[in-house]
């Protein structure tokens, strides 16, 4: 069986994003845009970058994000598990965003398309 | 210590607001004004972000999830719900006030169900209004034909029978009170008791001997709907009474349907002040881009273009200022009716006021077909809805002077 979502490590999520993102690069075609996810308690940052269709993970800030998203792991996965709705995070203080905020919208709506919980 | 600086949280909350207000309400401003409606696909698409005009919807988001640690975390960091909600409305207002009023939501109808209901209430009704659910919306029906300022005068009837009550009687300019899903509505148990006689009721859409008569033609806030009801034999079950019989039993604790009614607005009015605040910032912001690209950089019409513009600034920032204390006040668990009551008077008529001038400066092109036309006509009801001005003054003097034993 499949590890549950608590035990994941913020590595393999990362990992987890990009490869359900590619499984299905629908959602993600039209877009060209590099988010950076600060994860605030890990210490820890990747970034995701969307270009031509396809979804690549790296470790760090290698270069240069549209959108920085700062949260904490355990609310990062509630955010993929879709029991904390971003603007509510984003309201209550959870959740910070530098750059671009009508991308750190748009992520949000689209990693809801991809039910990432049937994946994890 | 007074201190006028935003925090980092409140920076952010008015940076995303904005950006929504800019990105996805201005869009449709216009066109929603002209089809006295709100889109109802925007209104589903919007739905999923969650940007709502309430103070629940600030700071306190954990009271929705089952968090057990959450009162503990509510009393280590301050309460800011109104202040945030009051940071929001700015730019929701200064976006466009009558979409505002259209977010889905619980709208003026949370608040009464969030202060006087009882736990079961609160969770029944205010769990509705999710973003994984097609859009809904709460109202709050006090205003009657004859009962607008002096609520004490309210008409409609509740006649207690087996399992709940017969409601009867019609309320008028209902915000969202046909798309609610329920309606909180004020009646009497006892016409001759006055205020005491009050009770709160949540109605609920589709009851039988409930309905939605007329949708009023506004000269503003065209494209939020304000509804006449109409309750005819209407049969309301026991458990929607807000607060339970027992709520109102309790004589000494002083709870009655006047002060349920009463206590939304100590929370409303900043609100509504600040989007009166984000109609004057928009008109006045349009207007200097205007003067800055359109006039001679010289000569008396830009001198008087200049201090018209001048002035405009200094009444919203005054503006702003009185609101923000009323908010921080309410956050603080003072009483604020007094600043509410001020806040929500000054910003009307100055967000009235700052519009017309701004009209003038623009000139003819003003007039037709435009942004600054429009939020003068919405601004007027700023002045009127949530008590006319007359009534905040008469409510500030009250404060101000019957503890010196003057009767007003
Ligand atoms: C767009 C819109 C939306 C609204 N939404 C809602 C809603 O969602 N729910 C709801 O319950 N109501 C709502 N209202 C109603 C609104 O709150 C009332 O219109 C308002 O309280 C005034 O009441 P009235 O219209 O009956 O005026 P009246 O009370 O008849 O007042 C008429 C005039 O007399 C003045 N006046 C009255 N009494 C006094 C006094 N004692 N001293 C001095 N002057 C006085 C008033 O200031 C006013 O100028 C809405 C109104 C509008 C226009």
């Amino acid at each position: 069986m499949a590890k549950a979502i608590e035990e994941y490590s913020v590595q393999e999520t990362g990992q987890k994003i990009e490869q359900v993102l590619n499984e299905n690069p629908e959602p993600i075609k039209e877009m060209n845009v590099i988010y950076q996810y600060d994860i605030t308690d890990e210490d820890y940052s990747f970034q995701l970058h969307l270009a031509d269709g396809t979804a690549k993970v790296s470790v760090g800030s290698p270069d240069k994000a549209d959108c920085t998203i700062q949260m904490s792991f355990p609310d990062f996965k509630k955010m993929l598990l879709g029991k904390l709705n971003g603007t509510v995070a984003f309201m209550s203080g959870k959740l910070k965003i530098r750059g671009d905020i009508g991308k750190a919208i748009k992520i949000e709506s689209v990693l809801r398309q991809y039910n990432v919980v049937d994946h994890l | 210590m007074i201190s006028f600086k935003m925090s980092p949280h409140q920076i952010q909350v008015k940076e995303v607001v904005h950006w929504f207000a800019e990105n996805e309400m201005r869009p449709i401003s216009l066109a929603s004004d002209q089809h006295k409606r709100v889109p109802d696909e925007w209104l589903e698409n919007i739905n999923q972000l969650g940007i709502q005009l309430s103070t629940s919807s600030f700071g306190d988001s954990d009271s929705t999830s089952e968090e057990s640690d959450q009162t503990e975390k509510r009393k280590k960091s301050e309460r800011q719900g109104n202040r945030l909600a009051v940071i929001a409305a700015e730019e929701l207002g200064w976006g466009d006030p009558a979409i505002a009023l259209t977010l889905p939501g619980p709208g003026l109808g949370g608040p009464p169900v969030q202060a006087s209901g009882t736990p079961e209430q609160k969770r029944r009704f205010m769990s509705i209004f999710s973003r994984d659910e097609p859009p809904r919306w709460g109202a709050y029906a006090l205003t009657e034909p004859e009962a607008g300022s002096d609520v004490s005068g309210l008409k409609t009837t509740a006649v207690k029978t087996n399992g709940g009550y017969i409601l009867n009687g019609q309320k008028v300019f209902i915000t969202n009170g046909a798309r609610a899903s329920w309606v909180v509505v004020f009646a009497t148990v006892d016409q001759k008791s006055g205020r005491a006689g009050h009770r709160a009721f949540v109605v609920e859409k589709g009851t039988p001997g409930f309905s939605c008569t007329r949708l009023a033609d506004k000269m503003g806030l065209r494209a939020s709907e304000t509804a006449e009801l109409l309750l005819e034999d209407c049969f309301v079950p026991e458990e929607n009474l807000l607060g339970g019989e027992s709520y109102y039993e309790e004589k000494s604790a002083g709870h009655t349907g006047f002060r349920v009614a009463m206590q939304t607005f100590d929370n409303t009015r900043p609100i509504i002040a600040a989007m009166a605040t984000g109609i004057a910032r928009a008109a006045f912001e349009y207007t200097l881009d205007f003067v800055q690209h359109e006039y001679p950089k010289h000569g008396r019409s830009f001198h008087t273009a200049s201090t018209i513009l001048a002035k405009a600034q200094q009444e919203i920032d005054a503006s702003r200022l009185l609101t923000w204390e009323a908010a921080w006040k309410a956050d603080m668990g003072k009483p604020n009716a007094k600043e509410a009551a001020m806040c929500k008077s000054f910003s009307g008529t100055i967000s009235l006021g700052v519009c017309s001038r701004c009209l003038e400066v623009l000139g003819p092109d003003g007039v037709e077909g435009h942004l600054v036309e429009k939020l003068y006509r919405d601004a007027k009801i700023f002045d009127i809805f949530e008590g006319t001005n007359q009534i905040q003054h008469l409510i500030i003097a009250r404060h101000l002077y019957e503890p010196l034993g003057v009767r007003i």
